[in-house]
């Protein structure tokens, strides 16, 4: 009752408990979970949201940077479906890229992952050491790849050569197959660590007692993977699998390095198409078009993964 | 363990080891060649005689790779952008995660699924929109403009890792702390945050990388010498006429080194978040 007696301290006092009332009334617990929320929707509705709707706009005018775009309706994907056979080669290598580098990296994943499990010497170190492909920035490893593929002073010819399996150097990034191929085992090298460890981290939680019993009932070393190892790591295989497959449906880095697209448009992803088109073409509307005309593949994709990876408590 | 408790046969050991020694062949050489080539002359580069080992290494090409091109810049660009992002991603995404995890207010199952959706739909669908939308307010060939839109792979990826990590921590901890007097921000500062630490850290990481090794946005959006990042200062090299492999290999290297030596003191953490959901790459 002192503060009564102190007009100014009698204020502070009731602006104090003004300030609790506030903050644990009418301020309450889900008011603040939402002011918290804020930022985060501000930038996924104004950064992400917003371009992606403008996107679809966008692809539906003939736009160039500067100018303002015409309406022109369908005639971006129109044209895209009757005159530009490159996309039929983007969608083709989209699955091709993503299929074959996915079968090298569970291949890559799987070995890694069964023989760091082992009781070796060094394990964790190597676990580390094989991590390597995976740190390094893409676009390094997209230049040391070129630079290891390159006709005349790489070292791949080099080897090749020196084994006597080819006589004259291959040209690897000068034609479309080989292109395609050396794209391929860039991918995979960069990302079967990451398989590794995953899968690594999905065998240490089978648990011991499965291969105990297995080994008690007679099953040999191959029975124990094939029908214990595999079947625990399914679901987490399924996981990786698909977002791998997203990365490679989304990879610009590698490609633009490596080829470019090239030779001849044959190597393209959307991306790098999209890229081609709206910033060297200064094609932007057209561009917009091929980069959404993925979307049903990636939408479909997503839809497996969802349930995979977002798990509501 | 393939043979339950037992020992390995000296067959199986022969087996793993090989298998072994074959993975890090092939993981270890694209290094080699890099490192090997970043020290050769010249004309060592070409020489068919000494392609796998080399003779008189030099370090020429590190000393004009910093005497003859903007490399410092391009470290100063690639870092002042990676810093800000992921300073602001953090606090963006662990404002997010502590409301998601820790409020009770209808559509919160909404945002942690749109958050979802922002962390896999791929920058390939993104990057054109972005690039106008950042055009119209004056924010191309702009620090703050690769800050923007880094942000939209940082955020969600910081966000829906952090999530991850919050759920794990126990309710019944922050409810005791309530009763006890403390107020929701407290009861982050206190306890979400301190218990989250190695998420944290983890985020940070991963943020870091992602906005270090960015090259499609940087490609997109930085058009004068002043505003390269690393990425863009690497691939400026394939623009020349004559591809100078060992000063383009000497700054491959440089570029990789900070990622070296954060992975070799927090290599824990870097697993922890790739088996928790991975970053894009």
């Amino acid at each position: 009752m002192k503060a009564a007696r102190h007009p100014r301290l009698d204020r502070r006092v009731r602006f104090a408990s003004l300030l609790s009332f506030s903050v644990s009334r009418r301020f309450d617990r889900s008011t603040l979970g939402i002011l918290l929320v804020v930022p985060l929707l501000a930038v996924l509705l104004g950064l992400v949201a917003y371009p992606m709707l403008s996107a679809v706009l966008l692809s539906l005018q003939a736009k160039s940077a500067g100018v303002p775009g015409q309406f022109i309706g369908l005639a971006n994907y129109i044209a895209l479906f009757t005159r530009d056979s490159v996309i039929l080669e983007v969608f083709g290598n989209t699955i091709l890229y993503a299929l074959a580098s996915v079968i090298l990296k569970v291949i890559g994943g799987l070995a890694m992952a069964l023989v760091l499990n082992e009781a070796l010497l060094g394990r964790n170190f190597f676990r580390g050491w094989l991590l390597l492909p995976w740190i390094v920035p893409t676009l390094v490893s997209a230049l040391t790849f070129r630079w290891m593929f390159d006709q005349t002073g790489g070292v791949i010819n080099f080897i090749l050569s020196g084994l006597g399996l080819v006589s004259m150097p291959l040209g690897w990034l000068a034609t479309p197959e080989l292109a395609r191929l050396s794209l391929i085992l860039a991918n995979a090298w960069r990302g079967f660590a990451f398989f590794g460890v995953t899968l690594l981290a999905g065998l240490q939680s089978i648990p011991l007692e499965l291969y105990e019993a297995a080994e008690i009932d007679g099953a040999g070393v191959w029975q124990r993977i094939w029908r214990i190892t595999l079947p625990s790591l399914e679901p987490i295989l399924w996981t990786i699998v698909i977002l791998s497959t997203i990365w490679t449906f989304n990879d610009f880095t590698m490609v633009w390095i490596m080829t470019a697209g090239g030779p001849s448009y044959s190597t393209h992803l959307f991306a790098t198409y999209a890229y081609q088109i709206g910033f060297v073409g200064n094609q932007l509307g057209y561009a917009a078009a091929v980069s959404l005309v993925g979307t049903p593949l990636m939408v479909a994709l997503i839809a497996v993964l969802a349930p995979r990876m977002w798990k509501e408590e | 363990m393939l043979a339950g408790n037992r020992k390995l046969t000296m067959l199986q050991r022969v087996v793993l080891y090989g298998i072994l020694a074959l993975l890090v062949v092939v993981a270890t050489f694209p290094f080699y060649w890099m490192f090997l080539t970043s020290l050769k002359s010249g004309r060592a580069v070409y020489d068919t005689s000494q392609v796998l080992l080399a003779r008189n290494l030099t370090t020429s090409n590190y000393r004009l790779l910093f005497a003859e091109t903007d490399i410092l810049r391009w470290i100063g660009v690639t870092a002042a952008v990676t810093a800000a992002t992921t300073a602001l991603a953090l606090v963006i995404g662990i404002a997010a995660a502590y409301s998601v995890t820790g409020f009770k207010y209808r559509g919160r199952k909404t945002i942690s699924f749109i958050v979802f959706l922002s962390y896999v739909i791929p920058q390939a669908m993104l990057f054109i929109p972005l690039y106008l939308l950042l055009n119209q307010i004056g924010q191309v060939n702009k620090l703050s403009g690769l800050v923007l839109s880094y942000l939209t792979f940082c955020v969600p990826f910081c966000t829906w890792l952090l999530m991850g990590y919050f759920r794990t921590i126990p309710a019944e901890l922050g409810e005791a702390a309530l009763i006890d007097g403390a107020t929701p921000l407290g009861v982050l500062w206190r306890i979400i945050l301190p218990l989250a630490a190695p998420g944290i850290v983890t985020a940070t990481i991963f943020s870091f990388t992602l906005c270090w090794n960015e090259f499609l946005y940087a490609a997109t959006l930085a058009h004068t010498n002043e505003m390269q990042t690393m990425s863009l200062g690497l691939a400026s090299f394939l623009t020349s006429d004559v591809f100078i492999w060992g000063q383009m290999m000497a700054a491959a290297i440089v570029s990789t080194l900070p990622m070296l030596v954060i992975f070799v003191f927090l290599q824990r953490y870097v697993v922890q978040g790739l088996t928790m959901g991975g970053v894009k790459g």
